[in-house]
């Protein structure tokens, strides 16, 4: 009675029974019940209710297959994803009568029920499939077409169904053709949101999906935290004893290993030499900062205001006068040095750029030249003080990321600059105070984001994914800031320039609703179930709201703009490693960065213990 | 004694159905009351296992009236009525549980009828009113039209759809009465059954007449939960001076007890058994109920006949009343079938 339908043993015995010709569903190994009609589960072209065979089962996630005819006798297919089952005793009316049920004493049936939230009618002509209608598992083909697989040109692996099957999203969708964008919401620790980005950027560069454009499209990864993205390139020694994931890579049709191309960037130390800060990963990650000259031709400074400043329009005219000073300078100071001259002094750290500012700013200046404006147009002390308590709050953080020429110089080798020449760049901040992650963020993504605009060219420029977990950090619901500003122009704009945003949060109702707007993937992780309830999550449905509370790590829901129904995926353990103690033996496959750290020790540093020291931590 | 309630609900009657005023012994004369024990006092049955039980019980309902005229002019009254019969199993019980109780659902019979008093209609044309199909769906509902002699008033036609269904009630009794190692309960007296078999009791929800007299009555109100009075034997009534067949042995038990605001005979009922079965026989399917009934009675929570109708049986009637069919559905058709023909006639 009890036999699982599902077993291969099942299976073949439901063959043998079906007799050539034998078209009943009955006996289909695929059937699973019947199209209900009831007066509460009325069946709708939108959604109906299964009375599950008693035999056999439905779960969540499946996906299922109606077959329905029109008087005329047309065939009007029917499918859907089970989003609810529910199992009722029928002849039961009282709370108690279910120990009476138990005690023999009164007959009960027990039946189940599944509803079904309708994927896709074929052809579309919208009419509920009628009562009594056999229902059976859309598997293979009829799955595809279900979840709209057959349709897609380009087809990106997302994960796992619970079924085992390979759930698919479309390319198209994701790489600016049609739509761009993923946004990943999901409490911290549980949700995996950077792990599931890595994944999608695992399948994106070593599943071959992309095709012609994987030599020039590129992924910029901001790890904003902790350290599990420094071993993108090497594989996962877990892997080879994870039978099961191995097969998942395979399913997938994936290679189970690590990332073929990664660059690491870690911001410079602090000090005069021009190592990496970095945490357990020191070889292979190259150390970069801006030059002065750079801060001041590329308007770098108005990142240094990033907070939800209210009164920013005051203060704000105060940065864009500074702005177009500095920018001034930068063109009149020496060509081919990374210092900068201020009234014909050289400014060789950031301090002294600072300082520079400042007596330029102050409106009891004696100097001639000063920048906060003249007359009616100047700004008021006020104002002034402001943008001085804030460009100082900011300097001790951000300092050592603004060189001078000597440091510059000494970082020729390895160059100081964030370069995408591979095909993944991991740009490891998680040491950097708050401020001076932003001023990062917001300046690299906006050098990326101006070196495409200049690029001519009628081809649509090859991708760029750019991964950023926090995002409420960076473009907040609340309040206007150049970062924001730059993450908003991704979102609206990048779709035609090749800026794919991959960004992620833990709460999307803390997010700028313009940048989920734009998104055209939308993935849940585990949710807190507070937050599960708010309107940012509408497209999940009731059912996938309630479960989006219980996902396991490793579990994700996506939406997508062609299924209409958000789907439950899973994806595998990475086969990448995620810290130092997973690495395995393999190499880079030759493709790690120069180790431009030791290159540095061994030329700077040569008695210095603190570098050494680093290795052994 | 201050006054008490009893328990059903009024809409559904009283269990008390006897006339106050009628002597209490039974016209066939006064039952033995010492069949079994020389002491009428309270027998509490130790039964260790108790046995399944099948459980019959039918539902009807009449669907409408109607009217016609026999070519001499007088009126003839018609009954479009439904009834289904069909029993539940339950039991064999352990201690604390049992086996599921199950409708047996292959026994259920639903039955529909045209009952008319066409006195001498068909005679005289020679011609019944044909049978009434109507169509509901997939299903189609024959109504079969039956005379029913000697009736002259529509009451007399709900009176026969009632017996047409405890005919049918009996039937199906008989049938699985054959199966000896399950109690088979009938709702109401067994006169109907022909040839019971021999493990056949009939409980008797709503008390007609005492049979006992106020003496033996007395003992009833000290009656507990699963005790019972001694059997006493009925006898058959006297048809032409002598006796026909053996008469009944029978027995009141207490199904429920109730709370101090219920009269304490509300939660007693009346069983009987075929008189030709041996004594002994006879006691133990007595001992078997009262041991049986109380852990079958309903609830007054989810019956309005608390404790008297039965859980099982409460559940059986559901199921029967919705096999009928909804009934303002049902009505419609009928409406639609007739007015059909009369249409047709009205435009030709």
């Amino acid at each position: 009675m009890t036999r699982d339908p599902r077993s291969p043993r099942n299976r073949r015995s439901d063959r043998d029974h079906a007799g050539p010709g034998d078209e009943g569903p009955r006996h289909d190994d695929a059937h699973r019940g019947l199209v209900l009609g009831t007066e509460d589960a009325a069946a709708s072209p939108l959604g109906f209710s299964v009375l599950v065979d008693p035999e056999r089962y439905l779960e969540l996630d499946d996906v299922v297959h109606v077959r329905t005819a029109l008087p005329d006798g047309r065939a009007i297919d029917v499918f859907g994803v089970v989003d609810e089952v529910t199992a009722r005793q029928e002849g039961v009316t009282l709370t108690s009568d279910v120990a009476l049920t138990n005690e023999g004493v009164l007959p009960a049936q027990t039946v189940v029920a599944a509803h079904v939230a309708v994927t896709r009618v074929e052809p579309e002509i919208f009419v509920p499939p009628m009562p009594g209608r056999p229902v059976s598992l859309a598997q293979g083909a009829l799955r595809s077409t279900a979840l709209y697989f057959d349709a897609m040109q380009e087809r990106l692996p997302l994960g796992l169904a619970r079924s085992g099957e390979p759930v698919h999203g479309n390319l198209e969708f994701l790489d600016g053709t049609r739509g761009a964008h993923v946004n990943i919401s999901g409490v911290s620790g549980v949700a995996t949101k950077t792990s599931y980005a890595t994944f999608l950027l695992y399948a994106l560069f070593e599943g071959g999906v992309l095709g012609d454009r994987a030599a020039n499209a590129r992924a910029l990864i901001f790890n904003v935290k902790g350290e599990d993205l420094l071993f993108l390139d090497r594989p996962n020694r877990r892997l080879a004893a994870d039978r099961d994931a191995r097969a998942a890579y395979e399913t997938l049709g994936l290679p189970a290993g690590a990332f073929g191309s990664v660059a690491f960037f870690a911001p410079a130390r602090r000090g005069e030499l021009p190592l990496p800060d970095t945490g357990s990963r020191q070889e292979g990650v190259a150390a970069f900062c801006w030059t002065l000259r750079e801060f001041c031709e590329r308007s770098l400074i108005q990142f240094l205001f990033v907070d939800g400043d209210h009164d920013r329009s005051q203060v704000g005219y105060v940065v864009d006068a500074v702005e177009a000073r500095l920018r001034r300078i930068a063109r009149l100071s020496t060509p081919g040095s990374a210092d900068v001259e201020i009234d014909g002094v050289a400014v060789t750290t950031f301090d002294e750029l600072v300082d520079a500012i400042e007596s330029h700013v102050d409106p009891d200046s004696e100097l001639a030249d000063r920048w906060n404006g003249t007359g009616s147009g100047s700004a008021s002390v006020g104002t002034v003080r402001a943008f001085m308590r804030r460009l100082r709050a900011a300097a001790p953080h951000v300092g050592h990321l603004v060189r001078g020429e000597a440091f510059v110089r000494k970082a020729a080798a390895t160059g100081h600059a964030i370069a995408l020449d591979r095909q993944v760049t991991v740009v490891d901040i998680h040491r950097l105070h708050d401020r001076a992650q932003r001023f990062v963020v917001g300046a690299v993504l906006r050098e990326q984001l101006e070196a495409r605009e200049s690029r001519a060219g009628a081809e649509r420029p090859p991708p760029l994914f750019v991964v950023i977990d926090e995002l409420n950090k960076y473009a907040p619901r609340e309040g206007e800031s150049p970062i924001k500003g730059v993450l908003l122009d991704i979102a609206e704009r990048g779709r035609s320039l090749g800026v794919i945003l991959i960004g992620a949060q833990q709460t999307a109702s803390e997010v700028e609703p313009r940048i989920i707007a734009n998104s055209a993937f939308r993935v849940v992780g585990r949710l807190d179930t507070a937050e599960a309830q708010r309107g940012e999550y509408r497209f999940l449905g009731a059912a996938m709201r309630e479960r989006a509370g219980l996902l396991k790590p490793g579990s994700m829901i996506v939406a997508q703009p062609e299924i209409p129904v958000p789907l439950l995926v899973q994806f595998p353990h990475p086969s990448w490693a995620t810290r130092k103690q997973e690495v395995g033996e393999a190499a880079t496959n030759g493709t790690g960065t120069p180790d431009a750290a030791a290159v540095v020790e061994r030329r700077f540093a040569a008695p210095a213990a603190g570098g050494a020291r680093r290795f052994e931590d | 004694m201050p006054v008490r309630l009893l328990p059903w609900q009024p809409e559904y009657g009283t269990a008390m159905q006897f006339d106050a005023d009628a002597e209490a012994v039974a016209e066939a004369g006064p039952p033995d009351t010492t069949v079994e024990r020389g002491v009428w006092a309270p027998v509490t049955p130790e039964v260790r296992a108790l046995p399944p039980v099948l459980i019959v019980d039918g539902v009807r309902r009449a669907e409408a009236h109607a009217m016609d005229d026999a070519p001499d002019g007088t009126p003839v009254f018609g009954l479009f009525g439904s009834f289904a019969v069909g029993a539940v199993r339950a039991g064999p019980f352990g201690a604390a549980s049992g086996a599921p109780a199950r409708i047996l659902e292959e026994r259920i019979r639903v039955e529909r009828r045209y009952f008319h008093s066409g006195s001498g209609a068909d005679a005289v044309d020679g011609v019944a009113p044909p049978d009434l199909e109507v169509a509901a769906g997939r299903a189609r509902l024959a109504f079969r039209a039956e005379r029913v002699r000697r009736a002259s008033t529509a009451n007399a036609l709900v009176a026969r759809l009632n017996q047409s269904m405890l005919d049918e009630e009996a039937k199906l009794a008989e049938e699985l009465s054959r199966d000896e190692s399950a109690l088979t309960l009938v709702d109401g007296p067994l006169r109907s059954l022909r040839s019971p078999g021999r493990r056949v009791v009939g409980y008797i929800k709503r008390i007609q007449q005492w049979y006992v007299g106020r003496a033996e009555l007395e003992l009833l109100p000290t009656l507990r939960a699963g005790e019972r009075t001694p059997l006493f034997h009925v006898p058959a009534l006297e048809v032409n001076g002598s006796a026909a067949g053996d008469g009944r042995f029978s027995w009141f038990l207490r199904v429920a007890d109730l709370d101090v605001h219920f009269h304490p005979l509300g939660g007693v009922m009346r069983l009987e058994t075929s008189g030709a079965l041996p004594l002994a026989d006879a006691a133990r399917l007595a001992d078997e109920t009262a041991a049986l009934l109380p852990r079958l009675a309903s609830s007054p929570a989810r019956d309005p006949r608390a404790p008297h109708n039965l859980t099982p049986v409460a559940a059986l009637e559901a199921r029967l009343t919705h096999l009928l069919g909804d009934r303002l559905l049902i009505r419609r058709l009928l409406t639609q079938a007739i007015a059909r023909p009369v249409r047709e006639e009205v435009f030709r």
